[in-house]
């Protein structure tokens, strides 16, 4: 009998549609979970699926269904470790910089005054600011000049969430009008996009469009490595092309991979699912 | 052709949606463009509402 992929979800997407289709294809039966509407209490929980994948697009309740689900003794994926590291900015560059993954210069800091000495350290303006956690782009902000660095870390101490309190910054590396995000399943890359745009945000969450982009040697092994770096799994990499080669940026944990399906001619959705099975010795 | 449509929350158009629709499945008004959610499905009437703001944590 073939197994039972419970996919944990809160609004569905385009992505997630995907991945129900490639399973109707494959045979495999899929239970559709809406985290929103579950309780998860451990006395009570009932487990009517094989596996589980977590799809949610609220990265906090995800992070919640993933830990009680891995409690039950369930297989989830991706496991709490990795989802822990990738939801978060900060732990995912220390993750990559202990194991010596290319990566770009980064620091956290929690005042102006630390912000001001990495800038100095680094060589000067401009730099980037992110909330260490967050996705789409969103409250990203290439930091020119002082004035800018003041402005922005005033309005984060007060408008802020704590979390916004965290300052993390990054170095800004000039790109060729893109980046790559490449698509890595148990380590492996299964096809890699060119995000293009003319802004220095090339995500395609904010307009940026998706290319082929071939996965040469130093693609796959970078992948690689940033995949093992933290946890591995079904994992998006973002990677910037510098003069010293590639740098990986951010990693997705739950990744949306809708646009790059027709440009790269590959199923990552079927993917997605032969991994599922895999993980439970069904494939 | 689908036989299955709504009703936009936001304009009132008549949105056709797949028959193989998900409750919770994020629907775009191909009038006024506003985003949706599949509320529910119930004897073939499917009921939209407007599809939550982005919340902070929110993305992949």
């Amino acid at each position: 009998m073939k197994p039972t992929i419970g996919i944990f979800h809160s609004t569905i997407r385009t992505d997630e549609k995907l991945i129900l289709k490639a399973a109707e294809k494959k045979g495999v039966k899929v239970k559709l979970i809406d985290i929103r509407n579950e309780t998860f209490d451990p006395q009570t929980y009932t487990v009517n699926f094989d596996v589980a994948l977590e799809r949610s697009v609220s990265t906090t309740k995800g992070m919640y269904c993933t830990d009680f689900l891995e409690s039950l003794g369930i297989k989830v994926i991706n496991s709490s470790a990795t989802s822990r590291i990738c939801e978060d900015k900060f732990l995912t560059s220390l993750s990559l910089y202990k194991e010596k993954v290319p990566t770009l210069k980064f620091a956290a800091v929690f005042s102006l005054e630390g912000a001001i000495n990495t800038i100095n350290n680094w060589g000067g303006f401009p730099v980037v600011i992110k909330p260490p956690l967050g996705s789409w782009g969103r409250l990203l902000a290439k930091v020119n000049d002082i004035d800018c660095l003041e402005a922005i870390i005033e309005h984060k101490e007060v408008l802020g969430s704590p979390q916004q309190k965290v300052f993390y910054l990054q170095e800004y590396v000039e790109k060729p009008g893109r980046d790559i995000r490449s698509f890595v399943i148990g380590g492996k890359t299964v096809c890699a996009i060119y995000r293009n745009s003319s802004h220095w945000i090339t995500n395609t969450a904010l307009g940026g469009n998706a290319t082929n982009c071939p996965v040469i040697k130093e693609l796959a092994e970078i992948s690689k490595s940033a995949s093992g770096a933290v946890g591995g799994g079904i994992l998006a990499i973002d990677l910037i092309e510098t003069k010293d080669g590639l740098k990986v940026n951010e990693i997705n944990h739950t990744m949306e991979f809708k646009n790059s399906e027709v440009p790269t001619k590959t199923s990552i959705s079927g993917a997605i699912v032969d991994y599922c099975l895999q993980q439970i010795g069904e494939l | 052709m689908s036989k299955l449509s709504a009703v936009c929350p936001t304009c009132d158009a008549i949105v056709v949606v797949d028959d193989n629709v998900e409750v919770s499945e994020i629907i775009v008004c191909q009038e006024c463009r506003s985003r949706m959610v599949v509320e529910k499905i119930e004897n073939g009437i499917v009921t939209l509402v407007k599809a939550p703001v982005v919340e902070e944590d929110w993305g992949e």
